[in-house]
């Protein structure tokens, strides 16, 4: 008879969460089993918890055909408002323009639209990818006037051929070091953010080029531990430097131990929570920022309390 | 006694073997009462859009696995085809695009086929090689950057419908039409059957096993370029990252149709059962509220499910 009340009392509190719920956010994640993913995903939905809302995330798969689906069977479904994160920039206008022929409030998150349909974008949150990159840059200049070096020579691991984020990053990189010593040993190398990649990656680097290496650079937290992992088993650790951007733990680990010169900021959690706050101001009808930053900046051992991890 | 148990006998086998059929009706009638807007038309036109660009490569996957072959290379092909269509419409036009880019899909296609029908490579480490050059040649050609295109033709294309449904599954429809056509009522249809049974006893009673072999490969290059051009006609852009779960999506809805790996067997309405199976279930979970990485599992479930069900099938069959 117990068992028999508390489930009852349990479907009472479910129904009544969902009775009151202040309407129903749906979202459609590119990149929904990326790292970078998960904790910005648990943003979303805690923030919409807590504002009172319902939220499904679904899997976009990098597939724009697939999220365009899913957000017309959500929108049949009788979503109130909804959130985009979208795989590539290039195959985003046709969902921009469906999103908007919905009427629906909604954001883009984390991945910036194709430049011809920026202005038709209610709010866009999003880190300045380029000045992600110029951070790099910034703190890969630092990094040669605080440690003396015959050479500035740089081994430097991208992300994904082609992505937005790939190429913002470079071009923020390049655009700081442009017109100093410091030189880029090797030609685009691309791990698609995977460490075991970029761990092989790494290997090849300092096969071909070994003690010419004064600094490795890598555009995540995940690629980074790639990367570390080679300079680990081939004994390179300790002699050169490393810079990366990313808020991940084994990040945040290898700053405390001074093994990590720095990363750059990327917090998923506040991109995650800005993107729920903005979309609950449009679904009020209140104004918001076309585009809302995450904020960036250089991470030190010093700095690290300061920030979320994951 | 005998009887009863002959007919028990063969209601479980017809049961088992229409297992993916009677899933899918026993789910969509849950739908129906659950979330009535499940059948709305909108919805419809939803589900059928979105099965019928891999639709169209899913019916010569099917025929290659008939002749007891697969290609891992169409998704590569697929990508390149993106890239191309979007990169000759922004140069020549429309008509020369879509011309352009079906000849170079045949063209990949008819090298697999050399690679396999010719050299006798095994399909799977031929079009494992293929697949990641033309991969390769995209991101070369392109820089990996996207490659966007307004032509207006194509945008029309794209856009195109009747009563919500749209170019995609009228082309499918097409290519399913001339497929089990093809399969079923002529002597082409026919060879591919005996070479994928038996390709030995085949060869010897004079049947050109190699050309069927050569064949399908280029009829599966020729598909997964024009299921690119629908792609491309869809979103406006091509890039070389496009497409990858191309070959596993139709090698999957293949086999949850019923066409049996082996070779020799099935059909392309077999396929349209399982490509049904799964753009149901993909947007039903989604009504349903399921989470992605949980959407993920279960399809992967009944991936197994269906496998495993053949499998008995197959078993009491041979009883």
């Amino acid at each position: 008879m117990k068992k028999i009340l508390s489930l009852t009392l349990v479907l009472l509190l479910v129904l009544a969460a969902g009775a009151f719920a202040e309407g129903k956010i749906f979202m459609s994640s590119a990149y929904y089993t990326a790292p970078y993913g998960s904790p910005l995903q648990a943003a979303v939905k805690e923030t919409a918890d807590k504002l009172g809302y319902e939220i499904q995330i679904v899997d976009g798969e990098e597939n724009a055909d697939k999220q365009l689906s899913q957000f017309k069977a959500a929108v049949a479904d009788g979503f109130d408002a909804l959130i985009y994160w979208p795989g590539d920039q290039a195959s985003t206008p046709q969902v921009v323009e469906y999103l908007n022929s919905t009427g629906l409030p909604w954001v883009a998150l984390n991945t910036i639209v194709d430049d011809s349909v920026v202005d038709q974008v209610p709010c866009m949150v999003a880190s300045d990818e380029v000045e992600i990159g110029r951070w790099l840059g910034r703190l890969i200049l630092e990094y040669f006037e605080n440690n003396e070096t015959e050479t500035k020579n740089i081994a430097y691991i991208e992300g994904a051929a082609g992505s937005s984020y790939t190429t913002h990053l470079t071009q923020g990189i390049e655009e700081i070091i442009e017109g100093s010593d410091v030189v880029i040993l090797n030609d685009h190398q691309y791990a698609n953010f995977d460490p075991s990649k970029a761990m092989t990656i790494m290997e090849d680097l300092l096969t071909k080029y070994g003690k010419q290496i004064d600094l490795v650079v890598t555009q995540d937290g995940g690629m980074f531990q790639g990367a570390y992992s080679a300079l680990d088993s081939m004994g390179y650790l300790g002699k050169l430097g490393i810079i990366c951007q990313g808020q991940d733990l084994i990040v945040r680990e290898k700053l405390e131990s001074g093994e990590l010169y720095a990363s750059v900021a990327q917090d998923p959690f506040t991109e995650g929570r800005l993107g729920v706050e903005m979309l609950d101001k449009l679904i009020k009808g209140e104004e918001v920022d076309h585009w809302v930053y995450t904020p960036t900046g250089p991470i030190y051992a010093a700095d690290v309390d300061n920030y979320s991890w994951f | 006694m005998k009887g009863h148990s002959i007919g028990r006998d063969r209601i479980i086998t017809l049961l088992l073997e229409n297992a993916v059929s009677l899933i899918m009706v026993l789910f969509l009638i849950f739908m129906v009462f659950y979330k009535p807007v499940f059948v709305s038309w909108a919805n419809i036109c939803n589900i059928i859009n979105e099965c019928a660009i891999y639709g169209i490569t899913a019916c010569a996957m099917t025929t290659a696995i008939i002749c007891a072959e697969v290609d891992l290379s169409v998704s590569s092909t697929f990508a390149w085809s993106t890239v191309l269509c979007c990169m000759v419409c922004n140069s020549l036009g429309f008509a020369p695009a879509v011309i352009l880019t079906l000849i170079c899909g045949a063209i990949f296609g008819a090298f697999n086929g050399l690679l396999v029908a010719c050299v006798h490579m095994p399909a799977f480490v031929a079009t494992l090689g293929t697949m990641t050059a033309i991969k390769g040649l995209a991101y070369v050609v392109t820089d990996a950057q996207p490659i966007n295109t307004t032509n207006e033709a194509l945008k029309a294309f794209g856009a195109f419908e009747i009563a919500g449904i749209g170019t995609a599954p009228m082309v499918f429809l097409a290519v399913l039409l001339v497929f089990m056509w093809f399969l079923k009522k002529t002597r082409f249809g026919r060879g591919i059957y005996a070479t994928g049974g038996n390709y030995e006893v085949s060869r010897m009673s004079g049947i050109n096993v190699v050309f069927y072999k050569f064949i399908i490969f280029v009829l599966l290059g020729g598909c997964a370029a024009l299921s690119g051009i629908m792609y491309a006609s869809r979103i406006m852009a091509g890039w070389a990252p496009y497409g990858s779960d191309l070959a596993l999506y139709c090698v999957a809805s293949t086999v949850i149709g019923g066409t049996s790996m082996a070779g020799g067997s099935g059909g392309v309405h077999k396929t349209v059962v399982g490509l049904l199976l799964m753009a149901i279930m993909f947007n039903a979970m989604t009504m349903l509220g399921v989470e992605g990485s949980m959407q993920k599992f279960i399809r992967g479930i009944v991936l197994i499910t269906v496998i495993v069900l053949d499998a008995f099938a197959n078993q009491r069959q041979k009883r």
